[in-house]
């Protein structure tokens, strides 16, 4: 009776259009109350779990992502990449990509990496007249590396949720990030050798020129180091790494690349904040929910219904991912998580698969996400950066769409590719 | 008035904290003498509690995330009332946080709770952020829901996601 009411309420009132934090919240206290347990335990849950130092990570990566947007990181960045690997046929694509797979190694969200990406992407490459459609499929998806690559606001997310350790969270990212953008270079440089896309003309740069990009680039290249340094040379905790990635990139937001006055601090602070509070809230909500699933028995009932049909690992995986491609059309991403990972979470020791291994496969199905229409995130901010069409960014990104997906089925499958790094540097 | 007071408040415990915690990382490596140890902890309280405070106002500009891939293919009198219908339950929920959270201040206070660090921090102080969340969001809602009964607008209400990642 409990787990048919609480079916029915959760999916009416996420049809309805209810915020995600009062679904589960809603359900939480409705479930508590049917089953007689005291409805405090809700709001203690959700204030208790919340005292977490790993939490503060959140905000103060999206204070650093707010600040390197508006700072004119990405700029710098864009310039340095132009610089080295521009001149080859179709260069602006492969420069997007590089630039997105640095961006994303100081940001941890993939919207912030599209829309500060796009914003100055889109303009270069449509001066070149490189069709519209594809430059923008190759924006919005590597746009998409921003929550795969280190530092990755879904994976402190998911360390949250599972009590995973983030640092090993965020290792287990590299690898498939980087074979992600090297997929993407190598489809477009297969597509600008069949469109005949322009070669950047060989510019003869004013003496100085390249020393001046390269030193304008060093401050906003020494904030990845800030993490990798940082947290794998034992220095740091994530958290504290967090903290002094915001700090530098606010400095040099403000004083090197003087993309906005200091006076504007205050207010970005605020709106960072707002936009943590977005998904703190759901995710103290979602703890609450978590306990209830947890001692209502739900995982326990799946595990042993597994057992029974005797499902394989590879099976329970394939269903997952149908599961959460299909969520992912119209969810977004933080939905999606906080919804399947309490319920996912405890089914994966009993069937053998490594969480830090499943964290990779969620976090792709999330850049899946973010692509797939009808509510793919990037797309819309595609569309909106290059005032187009969503059918545009659509059809552009469908090729990098059945890329990203074919690398989900390698990384599902062969599981090294994940552990690989988090087992050298950690041990098994 | 009230959003642009919380969001200063908001600004002001983010830009602090920040400035704590750069404090206390850097203090711990250069002048480990003048390290205060306890500044993290406070950060936690404090920007766990700024967050609480901000989520409730988020309600005023509809900031919250949604699934509204469902209900934005409703006809505008159906989405109306669907978002009533939200209201109201956003409304009891924070009524509830209200009322429970100010029973979680105030045992915290009368059994004087503290946490189990050598700062041995005043737990009151954190649960606040429950009964004021819960307060802040039933007046949000109040004011959402008196909107949508007396003055709905198709044009300028209809529904919006969001998303930060």
């Amino acid at each position: 009776m409990a787990l048919q009411s609480f079916g029915l309420i959760f999916f009416i009132l996420l049809a309805v259009g209810m915020p995600l934090y009062l679904v589960l919240g809603g359900t939480a206290v409705f479930m508590y109350w049917l089953n007689g347990d005291p409805v405090v335990g809700v709001f203690q849950k959700m204030l208790d779990g919340l005292n977490s130092d790993t939490l503060l990570a959140v905000p103060f990566f999206v204070m650093a992502a707010a600040f390197m947007e508006k700072g004119g990181v990405a700029k710098a960045m864009i310039d340095l990449v132009a610089l080295l690997v521009g001149r080859v046929r179709g260069g602006m694509a492969i420069v997007a990509i590089v630039a997105c797979t640095l961006f994303a190694a100081i940001c941890g969200s993939s919207v912030a990496t599209a829309m500060a990406m796009g914003a100055i992407m889109v303009p270069a490459m449509r001066a070149r007249n490189y069709p519209m459609p594809f430059s923008l499929g190759i924006l919005a998806a590597s746009g998409t590396l921003g929550i795969l690559i280190p530092p990755s606001l879904a994976m402190i997310l998911y360390a949250l949720i599972a009590e995973e350790s983030v640092p090993r969270l965020f290792l287990a990212g590299v690898v498939p990030g980087i074979m992600q953008a090297s997929i993407f270079v190598a489809y477009a440089m297969y597509y600008s050798y069949r469109y005949k896309l322009p070669r950047e003309e060989t510019q003869h740069y004013p003496p100085g020129y390249r020393r001046m990009v390269v030193v304008r680039a060093l401050p906003a290249l020494s904030l990845p180091l800030i993490v990798i340094i940082g947290v794998y040379g034992g220095f740091v905790t994530v958290t504290e790494a967090s903290v002094l990635t915001a700090v530098t990139a606010l400095l040099i937001g403000v004083f090197f690349y003087k993309g906005f006055p200091l006076r504007a601090t205050l207010g970005e602070i605020a709106d960072a904040v707002r936009s943590a509070a977005v998904i703190t809230i759901i995710i103290a909500t979602a703890l609450a929910f978590a306990q209830w699933l947890t001692a209502s028995g739900v995982p326990a009932a799946i595990v042993s219904y597994i057992a029974e049909i005797g499902l394989k690992p590879w099976q329970f995986l394939m269903i997952v991912n149908i599961l959460l491609i299909i969520m992912g059309m119209f969810l977004e991403t933080v939905s999606i998580m906080l919804i399947s990972l309490p319920i996912l979470i405890p089914l994966l020791h009993p069937l053998g698969i490594d969480p830090i291994h499943f964290a990779v496969v969620m976090t792709i199905n999330m850049e899946l996400a973010l692509l797939t229409a009808p509510v793919g995130l990037n797309l819309f901010v595609l569309s909106n950066v290059s005032k187009t069409p969503l059918s545009v960014v659509t059809k552009g990104v469908f090729p990098l769409e059945c890329l990203l997906f074919a690398l989900l089925m390698l990384v599902t499958y062969v599981p090294e590719i994940s552990l690989w790094l988090p087992n050298l540097v950690y041990g098994k | 008035m009230l959003s642009k007071f919380l969001r200063q408040i908001v600004g002001l415990i983010g830009l602090v904290t920040m400035l704590l915690y750069f404090y206390q990382i850097v203090s711990t490596w250069l002048f480990h003498a003048y390290s205060i140890y306890w500044f993290a902890e406070v950060a936690v309280y404090a920007l766990t509690w700024a967050m609480f405070v901000a989520s409730a106002d988020l309600v005023k500009i509809d900031g919250h995330i949604r699934a509204d891939f469902c209900v934005s293919r409703f006809s505008n009198p159906t989405q109306r009332w669907c978002e009533v219908f939200n209201c109201t339950v956003g409304l009891c929920f924070g009524l509830l946080m209200l009322w429970y959270g100010w029973q979680l201040a105030y045992d915290a206070w009368d059994w004087d709770e503290r946490s189990p660090t050598g700062l041995a921090f005043p737990l009151w102080i954190y649960y606040t952020a429950a009964p004021i969340s819960g307060a802040l969001l039933t007046y949000r809602y109040i004011e959402r829901l008196w909107l949508y009964l007396t003055a709905y607008d198709p044009q300028s209400m209809a529904l919006t996601s969001n998303e930060v990642m």
